[in-house]
Order: C-alpha cells, then sequence, then structure tokens
C-alpha cells in the first residue's frame, strides 16, 4: 500500500497540488479495509464500485476546474443509521424496516455527495445508537485498532475504527450521550459534536430527537471543521435545525490563543477509584500545552453536572422508548440484548419525570450561559480510562465503563463539544480532551483544537496494526 | 423516595407490553434503582421550580417531510 496522506486536510491539499488523485486514495481505502475489515468490524455495507465511480468522477471534476471544497475526491464513511440511496440501511438491527431508508439519502449524505465526497460504505453502528454488540446477532462486531481485544466504544464504532485504522480519512457519527465522542477519545482520533440544531437529522434514524447531534470524525480538529462545513445549515425537513448562516469552521485556524478564556473542570472528572493513572497528568499536561499557548485557564465548576447527566438518561430512553415500543412489544428476542436493557427502562419512567427532565435541562442551560460569560470554553478529559475489553464488558456490563465517560453533560444542553487525542495509558490505548464552547461556536473549538494540534502529535499515531499494513506494501 | 417495588415495576412493564425474561426484569429493575434516587432530586433541584421545560411548541413548524 502507498504512503498516501493521513488527514483529510492533507489529502485535499495533495488532490490540488496534483501529487494524489482520488482515485488512489479511494483504491488505498479498499485495500486497506480488504486487509483489516474481517478483523476489526468496521463495515456493515461495503460500497467500493460506487466509491470508484465517484472517485472518478471527482478527479474529472476538479481536472477541469470544478472544485466542490475539500471533502471533494476525498474517501469517507457514512454510519449505518443514515439512509443512503447506494445502500440497504441496518442501524445494525433486524428491527429496522428495509424500507424506511431505500433509495433514499439522509439530507446530511446528500450534502456529502454535492461536496464530492466519495462514500467507501455504511458503517457499524451499536444497533440503533445504543448499547453494545450482540454476538448473537449477524453482524459484524467492531473491534479497536489499538488493540483488537477492547472495544472501539459507540454508538460510531465503525466510523471511529475506520478513521483511526486509515479505511477512510473521515466519517459521519452521531451523538445523544457521547456517540462521537466515546469512539473518538477510545480510537485516537479528534470528533467534533456540533450544537444541536447546527445539523440536520432527517434520514437518520433517531435514538433522543432532542439530544441527536451528527458530525464529523477524523484525524484532526482541522479536517472536523472542514468537514462540518459540509454537512451544516438549516433544511425545511428537518423540524430541529436552525436558520443560522453557516460560518467558516476554518477562519480562526492559526490566530493566537491570546484572550482565550479556557475553565477547567477536574470535580466531576478526576479521581474516581476507576480512572486509569495515565489520565490525570495526560489532562494536567494538555492544560498546560494550552496555557503555553496563549490561553488564560481557570477553575470552574460545571453546574447542575449530576442532575444534567440524569436529565439526559431519562430523555434519551424516555425518547427512544417512545419509537421503540410497538417493535419491542412485537419483537423483543429480535433486539440486541443491551438494546433492550437500555431502552426497556423508558417504560419506567413517567411523563412527569421526562418534563421534570427538560426543566433540568433548561435550569443547566441558564446556569451554563452564565459561566460562558466568564470562560469562552471549558476542558475535561472525554473519559478517565482507555476502552475497556470486550471481556470487561461482558464481566462487569457497559455502566461500569460508562461512569467514567464525560460526554452526555453536552448532549443535554446542546453545546457543541469538540475531543481530541493527548496520550495514551500505561497500555497503549489512547485518551482524550474534551473541549466545550458556547452554542453555535464550534470556530473557536477548531482553533483550540488546532492550536493544540499543531504544538502535539498525538492525532498522528497510527495504530500498530494499521501500520503494519502500510509497512507490508 | 423508597425505591420501587418488584410488583410495581412488573405492573410497569406489563402496561408498556414488555415481556422480559425474569433475568432481563432483574437487570431493568436494577437499571431503574440505579438512576431513580438521581429522577427523584431533579424533583428537588430549586432552580427547576418555576423553570419551563425545554420544550417549544411551534404552531406552524416545519412539516415537509424527509423522503416526500
Amino acid at each position: 500500500m502507498s504512503d498516501q496522506p493521513l488527514t483529510l486536510t492533507d489529502a485535499a491539499a495533495a488532490l490540488r497540488a496534483g501529487t494524489t488523485s482520488s482515485v488512489e486514495l479511494t483504491q488505498e481505502a479498499i485495500a486497506r479495509a480488504d486487509v483489516l475489515d474481517e478483523q476489526l468490524g468496521v463495515y456493515v455495507t461495503r460500497l467500493d464500485e460506487h466509491a470508484l465511480a465517484t472517485a472518478q468522477q471527482a478527479d474529472a471534476e476538479l481536472a477541469d476546474g470544478l472544485d466542490r471544497g475539500p471533502l471533494h475526491g476525498i474517501p469517507i464513511g457514512v454510519k449505518d443509521i443514515l439512509a443512503m440511496a447506494e445502500g440497504p440501511t441496518t442501524a445494525n438491527s433486524l428491527i429496522l424496516d428495509a424500507a424506511w431508508g431505500h433509495e433514499r439519502d439522509a439530507v446530511v449524505v446528500e450534502r456529502l455527495k454535492a461536496a464530492g465526497a466519495v462514500i467507501t460504505g455504511k458503517l457499524t453502528t451499536m444497533e440503533f445508537a445504543i448499547g453494545l454488540h450482540d454476538l448473537a446477532k449477524p453482524f459484524p462486531r467492531p473491534r479497536n485498532p489499538w488493540n483488537p481485544e477492547h472495544w472501539p466504544g459507540g454508538s460510531s464504532s465503525g466510523t471511529g475504527a475506520g478513521v483511526a485504522a486509515g479505511l477512510f480519512l473521515a466519517g459521519i457519527g452521531t451523538d445523544t450521550g457521547g456517540s462521537i465522542r466515546m469512539p473518538a477519545a477510545y480510537c485516537g482520533v479528534s470528533g467534533l459534536m456540533p450544537t444541536f440544531g447546527r445539523v440536520p437529522s432527517a434520514g437518520c434514524v433517531p435514538l433522543g430527537y432532542s439530544l441527536d447531534h451528527i458530525g464529523p470524525l477524523a484525524r484532526s480538529a482541522r479536517d472536523c471543521g472542514a468537514f462540518l462545513g459540509a454537512i451544516a445549515g438549516d433544511d425545511s425537513r428537518d423540524p430541529y435545525t436552525v436558520d443560522r448562516a453557516v460560518p467558516d469552521f476554518l477562519a480562526r485556524v492559526g490566530e493566537p490563543l491570546q484572550g482565550v478564556r479556557i475553565g477547567v473542570e477536574r470535580a466531576n472528572h478526576l479521581g474516581g477509584e476507576l480512572d486509569d493513572p495515565a489520565a490525570e497528568p495526560a489532562f494536567e499536561e494538555a492544560v498546560a500545552t494550552l496555557a503555553e499557548l496563549g490561553a488564560t485557564v481557570v477553575e470552574v465548576e460545571i453546574p447542575h453536572y449530576a442532575d444534567t447527566v440524569v436529565a439526559q438518561i431519562v430523555t434519551m430512553v424516555s425518547e427512544a422508548f417512545a419509537y421503540h415500543r410497538e417493535d419491542m412489544r412485537e419483537r423483543w428476542g429480535d433486539y440486541f440484548t443491551a438494546t433492550r436493557a437500555f431502552v426497556g427502562t423508558g417504560a419506567l419512567y413517567s411523563g412527569a419525570d421526562y418534563v421534570q427532565a427538560q426543566r433540568v435541562r433548561r435550569v443547566a442551560q441558564r446556569s451554563l450561559a452564565a459561566l460562558f460569560a466568564d470562560v469562552d470554553a471549558i476542558a475535561t478529559p472525554t473519559a478517565s480510562t482507555g476502552a475497556p475489553t470486550y471481556e470487561e464488558l461482558e464481566r462487569r456490563g457497559v455502566m461500569r465503563p460508562l461512569g467514567t465517560l464525560y460526554t452526555p453533560y453536552w448532549d443535554a444542553v446542546g453545546n457543541p463539544a469538540l475531543v481530541v487525542p493527548m496520550g495514551f495509558t500505561g497500555a497503549g490505548l489512547p485518551l482524550s480532551l474534551q473541549l466545550a464552547a458556547r452554542p453555535f461556536e464550534e470556530t473557536l473549538l477548531v482553533q483550540l483544537g488546532d492550536a493544540y494540534q499543531q504544538a502535539t502529535d498525538w492525532h498522528l499515531r497510527v495504530p500498530p496494526l494499521a501500520a503494519a499494513v502500510a509497512s507490508a506494501a | 423516595m423508597s425505591a420501587a417495588s418488584p410488583a410495581a415495576i412488573d405492573a410497569m412493564l406489563d402496561a408498556a407490553g414488555l415481556a422480559p425474561s425474569p433475568a432481563e426484569r432483574e437487570q431493568l429493575l436494577a437499571m431503574y434503582e440505579r438512576f431513580k434516587p438521581g429522577v427523584e432530586a431533579l424533583y428537588a433541584l430549586p432552580e427547576a421550580r418555576y423553570e419551563a421545560p425545554a420544550l417549544v411548541f411551534q404552531a406552524e413548524p416545519k412539516l415537509t417531510a424527509w423522503g416526500a
């Protein structure tokens, strides 16, 4: 296999410099999938022929001077809960009606096609974007490229694993409680959950209607910003998208961090008995790096943290159960075991519980807005451990590792959050830094993440398993 | 706050039309009991006493259906 660019940004530059072609990038992506996909379980459906045809078209268009932007000619993957006309949409489930997404594109997929992206296939997800893999069901088991005995995180498992292993340069994930940021963190790549309402979700199988965010996973923060620019913006088919101008998310890349105030939250995120010993030093080093780059760092406490996380859970399972109740009545055993365990609890909360959760979400938003009057961004670890093993998940259940994951708060309040790699555990598993900002300030997050990544190289580390594929070429 | 009785859990599952296995029923009960104190705490949050929920009903919503 050839030595193709590692990041979307570099690949886009190489395409325009003529040092590579979309067909070459796509052939590389396909060749890597040929070697690694069976082991890593990245794809539910591969679309090799479609991808190569799209790549040929992209090369021809670029040669003719038609430039559709930074995704033009770039191999990407799409989580298999978004409809795409060229292939089936399964949500990794036996339940989803095949007719639902048949020969249709989700709004985001429409936009990716218009941007000239080369969609290489539909990617593994936890069933309906929640829970864990079920060995009794006929879907690939996703594995972590840093150690296949470990979970890649979920629910955008295939996207995280695929970007880390170089099966594509970027991909679509969705995030209701952390499903972009968790696999990005566990797989050692970057992930950007945009502000709620920034990206339309029409054509994406819902999990929690008021919590679902669609966004990119890629090597770098800059890649994520470029990707978000192609999929953001209002759409009449989505009741939740906001009619708001889409900025250039790369506009502040390269600007100094002087004047940027970053609140650091430790109280709810570090010091737990399950924490990996490397997590706290890695986080402190990341914070120090941001300070060295010019940011002002202050200690903060995120308001109503525990209550808001509970509100997220009540909201998610209640909204999910409304969607799934009839199928759960009729086809309980066809659902994955973990899906039943999570979504089934939605039957146990009352309507008043749901509404109270929405009142608490508003309380949190109000208090958080006051905090953001004093700081521009908030930094936390994304998780305080590396990815758990499958053996641990099967023995202890998924709730234990989820207790060391610090993503659901931001789904509940709707603010954007970017995660970037910040080091490794002693066992060689990635650790991750989370940065959150005011609503619709993704541009600041991309600036911060890019500045951090210009000073570090964690985001460019390649899993040995994937590096071995390249060196064997 | 008292934990919900297993009978109450059974009644709620039955009302929802779900038929989990006994082991799954125990798991659902455990999940519920894990979070129920937190849910009760949501009602005790003083700042929420007069707060409106994060729900917005629009008389004139976007009505274009995806795939229409």
